[in-house]
Formats: structure tokens, C-alpha cells, sequence
């Protein structure tokens, strides 16, 4: 499984990626996740990988071999999208932020769902150091973990506000398993085998 | 112990089991987290060294007490560190000695993407080039029992894939203490010519010995696949080789200098054609073709991939990427490099530069920056440039690097009666690694309190006459000092402090009343993230906004509050 995440330096996409990727690992797989530090941070441009499967071997996801590509800002949901499979899964928030000296593309939002990706709503999260773990929780049902894996996970990727990450995530959980998955994409996934049987996963370890 | 951990971090844990005592470095990526992670175990003494050289020579100190010590820094530190590696080879060691090259393709945040493997071959000392995070732990443990055993110091090269990518680690956790006599040695320590000319020989000697070493070294590996196809290998290209071609027969190249020539000739003769696949220089691939053997090099320029080794391989072409705005890093809001760079700019001054985040000024709309070289650099390369020209010009330069390598350039400046002006950015930090500590700030790396040692007082020591202190948020004044310094005849300092905008309370947002606004775009030539254009109009992201007042102060309006 080869996921993407993307997004404006600051917006705590390097947490979201430890997340799954801790999780990951506590569900028994190999996993590996890749990212670039220093000059990356400053509010320019950020990408990390995170894939795992029974053996792993590039740490980086190779140009249209993501499963699922997950941004944190449309803008940069367009940039990364040549990593997103055919068939893969494309989610980003609505966020805009708008990158120094250029103009935002106008319709991106309505251009995104052209290409079939899934826009979340995260206009309404009051604090945005949530934001990376309501949207992991987003697309968590995508994955083959279990829930109380993932709120160990939480417990040992953050350090601060424990309660709140985790109601946030299972906010996200919520919103991301009824809003849209039930609704609209359920079909899609299931053809594609996105939400995987118990034997696939065993097969995948 | 099954963790998940990146290079960095691995190396860290290795090198605590194997007994290192004694560990120093510089900032610098991607090599920092190395020596951040070893500052936490209180058994080990950590350092952070003023620059790479005083590092180097800290840890050959250790060594040479008996006690197992670690060097790290980046590419370009080994550099600064070069001096004293040549002839530490000459001498070898007494306690096991370990250099990490942590070396950065497609220069992620570095100013060249050199490739350090030359420096083993020129010093004549063992290199080895973990895959993952697993095998970066395993080697770093192994390498200090090879430079006790070798009596040589140890070079472990990584990439920038290699130091931040986290994957599963089987950790034991068990340290191990190492101590050696010292004992009094001058033919073994002290290198002067009669001496040294032993030294050589007994170097030569040891590279037979590593020779062996590397055709029996089990990290050396042929894995037989498929004849057709076969692959030479090393560090985190494996990794893309075993995934872009499953069948090929690969070659894992872990002990990179000397290389393993029977390993090599062997897996050759069995299979039809060879690549060499490495980042970044040919550094293998042309040994191998100076032994005459027919192969094909992949490598040169950035960071390897499985897409490359498809393109390169199979012809396949990569996926353009859909063209979109461009986003540059930027600096932060309320960042005090922010107004001098303004006033740079409004004043026309050629700039020569140095590197830390205030390298960001280089990019439109502030464009004030016209030179980086290397750390230091700025300071010389103006000495001459105004000396020699009369040009009205400047250096800047940061303050963990003035502590790096400006010092000695300020001292050569008065000596050698220079006419420039350098303007040193005093944000109390190392701010572009992550802010550690450096010898203006109190506090060492392992967190404890020290000595400060202020800016003005060694610039004033290295007998500068014009010293000048100001607030970086005051534009009025920072633009009279720069005037005034810049037409003086002799070498001046103006020192700009104020600390760094991610270590102190953001200060109340400001806003733009519309009413007011213009629209002239005046406050956006500041390049600041928190004020973007709403249609006609300028606005202030409140939650961005630091409330540093820089844009107040130059609208022509009045507008901002
Ligand atoms: C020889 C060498 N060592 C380390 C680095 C990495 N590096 C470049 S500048 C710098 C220090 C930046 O700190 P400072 O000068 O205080 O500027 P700031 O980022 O705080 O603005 C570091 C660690 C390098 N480029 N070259």
C-alpha cells in the first residue's frame, strides 16, 4: 500500500505520516516513510511517503504507484498528483493557501472533483493543529487497522493533547466512513478491492 | 526491540551499544538528528562543536584518550573536517572511531550535492554504505570494533533517503563500555615527516588488510537471480534496484572502499550485462571500468529512483508533473531577518551572502542576496570585493554561522585593513536545522547551561572599531545605520538582534482597514505569508500574523493598525 501526503510546510502532515506509518507497524507490516527536512518547513512545498506491505523496499513512492493520495492543500493535492495511480484515491482538504508571488489556480476545487478527488471539509476545525489528525482519521476506514490500533498509535506519536487528537481522529473516522465512502464511493472502492478482506491483509503481511 | 526509526536515528542507537563516549558534530541535513538522538542518553557526552573541524579534532582527542567517539555532519562539513581526516588516516586511532558523511543528492537543503565516498579513497580509509535503517544500526555497532581492529578511523556514508526515512529496526538495546589505555606513542601520534613516512607505509599495509576484509565481508552480498541482468549496487539505491527489477541479479555493495574485486570479477563473469547503480558519481562504476570489466554506469546527478532506473533501463518515460505555481520556502512571520533584507533591497546594495534561512532572501520579491558560496564565505569574498573596487557593498551572515567560520574572516578583515561592512543576523538560534543551541546562547547540547559568549565581544577582540547594535524591527533606524556604515572608509560591524520568530509568544495580529487600503501593494514587496491580496485590496491573515509591525511601518497610508 503506497500512500502520498501532502501539503503546506506547518500544516503537521510529518505527524500525519508517522501516524499511519506507527500504526502500521503495530499491525505487524513492514513499513517504511520518507521525507525531506530543512528548508522543506518553511512554509514551502512538503511531501512524505508512507508504504507499507510484507517487504518494503523504496522508501519512496514511485510517479503513479499511489494508492491513496492525501492532501492537506488543494494546490498541492494538483503538484503530487502524477504519484497517484489510475484507479488510486485522491482526497484533499479545501484548504487554499495561497504560495508567495503567484496567483491560486481559480476552480481548483471544482477541477479536483473532475479528477475524482474526494474534497474534505476542514474549514470548520477550530484549531488546525487538528487537522492532521482529523484527516488521517478521514481516510483511515481506507485502511486495513484496527481502531483501537490506531488510537494506541495516537497515544504514541503525540506527545500534547492526547484527549483532543484522538476525538478528532474519531471524528474524522466518522465523517470519513458515512459522509462520502457510503454515499459515493463505496462501489469504486470496493471494485478495487480498498477496503480489504481479511485475507488480503494477511497475504499483504 | 521492534522501533521504527530513520538512518539518523539508527545510527544514534548503535552507536550508544557499541560504548561511544563521546560524540560531536555540527548542525547540518541532513546529518543533525544523529547527534540529537545520542544527546538523550545521559552515558554518552554530546557536543556541539563550533564547526566540523573543531568537531573532527574533539573526537580524535576522545580516541586518542581510548575511548570510543563519533563524528557526524553533513557533506559539505566533512569538508571543513578535511585538514585533520587526511592525516588521522596516517595515525589511526586508539579508541574506535567513526565518521558519518551524511551527503544530500538533489540537494534537499545544501548548496552542492558533493559526493564524500572520494574522500576514502583519497584518505585511504574504509567506507561503507548502509541500505536502511536496520543495516545502519548493525554496521555503525560493527564499525567500531573494524577501526580498533584496523587501527583506522571508519567511514560511513549516507544519503539524505537514507538519514530521514524511518522503517522498521530490531533494536537489542544493550550498551557496551570500551575503554583503552593510552599510552605514550609519538612514532604512532605525532606526524612529523620522519615519523609520517612510517606512518604511510603502515597505511598502505592496513589497505591490503581492508582488501581482504571487503571480499570476505558478508554485508558484501551476490544475490543470483536472473543471468540476463545484473546489478551492481550500494546504500539506498538496493533498495530501488530490488524493487524497479525483481529477477536481476544483483551485486550489494556495503563495504564500498576498497572494493571487493574477486566479489566483483565473480558476479560479472555470471551474468550478460552489468549496470552500476549509485548516487551520486560513478564512484564504483569507474573503479570497475578501470579494471577493464565491461559495465554500464547509472548515477551522476540526483538522487536515484525507481523511475530513473526504468527510464535509464527499460527506456520508459516518467510522468510529467501537471504545471502549477511554484512555492518556495519563505521566511516565517515575524521572522528578524525579514527588515533588513527590505532595506538591502530599497538601498540597492550588492549583497554577498551566506547560508542559514536567511539564504531565502536570494528569492523575488525581496531579491536582495547576490553571493553564496559556503559558510564564511560572504565575509572574505567581500574583503576583497570592496578593497579592491571601492564598491559600496555588504556581507551578511548568521549567527551560528559568524560562530562557525566568520570569526576568523572579521579578524583577517581588520589585519589585512578591509572597507567593508558586514551586517551579522543575530536570531539567537540555529534556526535552519531546527534551532540548537551555539555559544551566543547559554546553552549546550545536552540542554545544560554555559557560558555565553556575545557577538560584540569578539568582534570587538578581533579589534573592529565600528560596532553598532540594532533592532531589526525598527526599518528607520536599520536603514540610517546601514547608510551611515556603508560610507565609512574602514571595516564596520552592525550586529541586527532580535530572536527568532519561532521561539518567542507571537505578538498581537495586526490588521488593514479597507477604508484606508489602496491597494497599492506597497506591504507585499516584504514578501510576508501573513498579508495576501483580497481582490484590490491588501489583508492580514490574523492567524498568521505575528505582529511584528515591519508592514506598518512602510504603508504609505496609514492603513495598518
Ligand atoms: C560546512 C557546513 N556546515 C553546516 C551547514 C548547514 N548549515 C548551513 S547554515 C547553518 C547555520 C544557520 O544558522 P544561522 O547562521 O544562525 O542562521 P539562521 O538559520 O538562524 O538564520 C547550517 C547549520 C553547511 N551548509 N555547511
Amino acid at each position: 500500500m503506497n500512500i502520498v501526503i501532502c501539503g503546506v510546510g506547518g500544516q503537521g502532515i510529518l505527524k500525519a505520516g508517522e501516524l499511519i506509518s506507527i500504526c502500521a507497524m503495530l499491525s505487524d507490516f513492514d513499513v517504511k516513510k520518507s521525507e525531506v527536512h530543512g528548508m522543506a518547513q518553511r512554509g514551502g512545498s512538503v511531501i512524505t511517503f508512507v508504504r507499507f506491505s510484507h517487504k518494503v523496499y523504496s522508501p519512496t513512492v514511485p510517479v503513479g504507484e499511489g494508492d491513496i493520495l492525501l492532501s492537506f492543500e488543494m494546490l498541492e493535492a494538483l503538484r503530487y498528483l502524477k504519484y497517484l495511480k489510475k484507479e488510486g484515491i485522491g482526497i484533499s482538504s479545501n484548504i487554499r493557501i495561497k504560495p508567495a508571488g503567484s496567483s491560486y489556480p481559480e476552480n481548483i476545487e471544482r477541477d479536483l472533483q473532475k479528477r475524482g478527488f474526494v474534497i474534505v471539509d476542514c474549514k470548520s476545525i477550530k484549531d488546525m493543529r487538528f487537522l492532521n489528525t482529523y484527516i488521517t482519521g478521514f481516510i483511515s476506514p481506507l485502511l486495513p487497522f484496527e481502531e483501537n490500533m490506531w488510537l494506541s498509535s495516537i497515544e504514541k506519536v503525540f506527545t500534547k493533547s492526547i484527549e483532543e487528537n484522538k476525538n478528532m481522529f474519531l471524528k474524522g473516522r466518522r465523517d470519513g466512513d458515512s459522509l462520502y465512502w457510503r454515499r459515493a464511493f463505496n462501489r469504486r472502492y470496493r471494485k478495487h478491492k480498498r477496503y480489504l478482506s481479511g485475507k488480503e491483509i494477511d497475504r499483504l503481511r | 526491540m521492534r522501533s521504527f526509526l530513520s538512518g539518523n536515528e539508527s545510527i544514534a542507537h548503535g552507536s550508544y551499544e557499541a560504548g561511544v563516549r563521546y560524540a560531536s558534530s555540527y548542525p547540518g541535513t541532513p546529518s543533525t538528528e544523529i547527534l540529537e538522538t545520542l544527546s538523550r542518553f545521559p552515558e554518552v557526552e554530546t557536543e556541539w562543536a563550533v564547526n566540523e573541524k573543531v568537531a573532527l579534532e574533539c573526537v580524535i582527542g576522545a580516541s586518542l584518550s581510548g575511548l570510543r567517539s563519533l563524528y557526524a555532519s553533513k557533506h559539505v562539513g566533512l569538508n571543513v573536517a578535511a585538514d585533520p581526516l587526511m592525516t588521522l588516516s596516517y595515525t589511526g586511532v586508539n579508541g574506535g572511531l567513526l565518521i558519518v558523511s551524511a551527503d544530500d543528492p538533489s540537494m534537499h537543503s545544501s548548496q552542492n550535492e558533493q559526493d564524500n565516498r572520494w574522500y576514502a579513497l583519497s584518505a585511504k580509509i574504509p567506507l561503507f554504505e548502509p541500505s536502511d535503517s536496520q543495516e545502519a544500526y548493525e554496521l555503525t555497532k560493527l564499525l567500531f570494533d573494524l577501526s580498533e581492529k584496523f587501527d583506522t578511523p571508519t567511514l560511513l556514508r549516507t544519503t539524505t533517503r537514507l538519514s530521514h526515512s524511518k522503517c522498521v529496526v530490531n533494536i537489542e538495546g544493550k550498551r557496551t563500555e570500551f575503554k583503552r589505555l593510552y599510552k605514550k606513542d609519538p612514532q604512532k601520534y605525532a606526524a612529523i615527516p620522519a615519523y609520517a613516512r612510517k606512518m604511510k607505509i603502515r597505511m598502505m599495509e592496513r589497505l591490503d588488510k581492508l582488501r581482504e576484509l571487503s571480499d570476505n565481508f558478508s554485508y558484501n552480498k551476490i544475490e543470483l537471480r536472473s543471468k540476463k541482468l545484473g546489478i551492481v549496487t550500494s546504500g539506498v539505491s538496493y533498495n530501488y534496484v530490488r524493487e524497479a527489477f525483481k529477477d536481476a541479479s544483483v551485486l550489494k555493495i556495503t563495504m564500498s572502499f576498497p572494493l571487493p574485486w574477486k566479489k566483483i570479477e565473480q558476479f560479472c563473469r555470471s551474468v550478460d550485462k552489468v549496470y552500476v547503480v549509485e548516487e551520486v558519481d560513478p564512484f564504483i562504476g569507474e573503479q570497475i571500468k578501470a579494471m577493464g570489466l565491461n559495465i554500464q554506469t547509472i548515477s551522476g546527478s540526483f538522487e536515484m529512483s525507481v523511475e530513473k532506473l526504468k527510464k535509464e533501463i527499460l527506456n520508459e518515460e516518467i510522468p510529467k508533473s501537471i504545471d502549477v505555481p511554484v512555492r518556495p520556502p519563505v521566511l516565517c512571520p515575524g521572522c528578524p531577518h525579514r527588515g533588513v533584507f527590505y532595506i538591502l533591497h530599497k538601498l540597492k546594495l550588492t549583497v554577498l551572502g551566506d547560508i542559514g534561512c536567511y539564504s531565502l532572501a536570494v528569492l523575488p520579491p525581496l531579491c536582495s542576496m547576490d553571493f553564496i558560496l559556503c559558510m564564511g564565505a560572504g565575509i572574505n569574498a567581500l574583503h576583497t570585493f570592496s578593497k579592491l573596487n571601492n564598491k559600496k557593498a555588504v556581507a551578511v551572515i548568521g549567527d551560528s554561522t559568524f560562530y562557525h567560520s566568520g570569526i576568523t574572516g572579521v579578524l583577517n578583515s581588520v589585519y589585512n585593513k578591509g572597507t567593508g561592512t558586514i551586517i551579522i543576523l543575530d536570531n539567537m538560534t540555529t534556526a535552519m536545522t531546527g534551532h540548537q543551541p551555539h555559544p551566543g546562547t547559554g546553552r549546550n547540547a545536552k540542554g545544560g547551561k554555559t557560558q555565553k559568549i556575545p557577538i560584540e565581544n569578539i568582534v570587538e577582540a578581533c579589534g573592529v572599531e565600528h560596532i553598532r547594535i540594532v533592532n531589526p524591527f525598527d526599518l528607520e533606524e536599520l536603514k540610517e545605520t546601514i547608510s551611515e556604515e556603508i560610507e565609512r572608509d574602514e571595516f564596520s560591524v552592525i550586529i541586527a538582534r532580535a530572536p527568532c520568530a519561532l521561539m518567542v509568544e507571537k505578538k498581537e495580529p495586526l490588521h488593514i482597514n479597507p477604508e484606508k487600503c489602496t491597494g497599492c501593494n506597497v506591504c507585499l514587496s516584504l514578501d510576508c505569508p501573513a498579508i495576501q491580496k483580497n481582490g484590490d485590496k491588501a489583508g492580514i491573515i490574523s492567524s498568521l500574523c505575528n505582529g511584528c509591525t515591519l508592514c506598518k511601518q512602510i504603508c504609505p497610508f496609514g492603513a495598518i493598525e
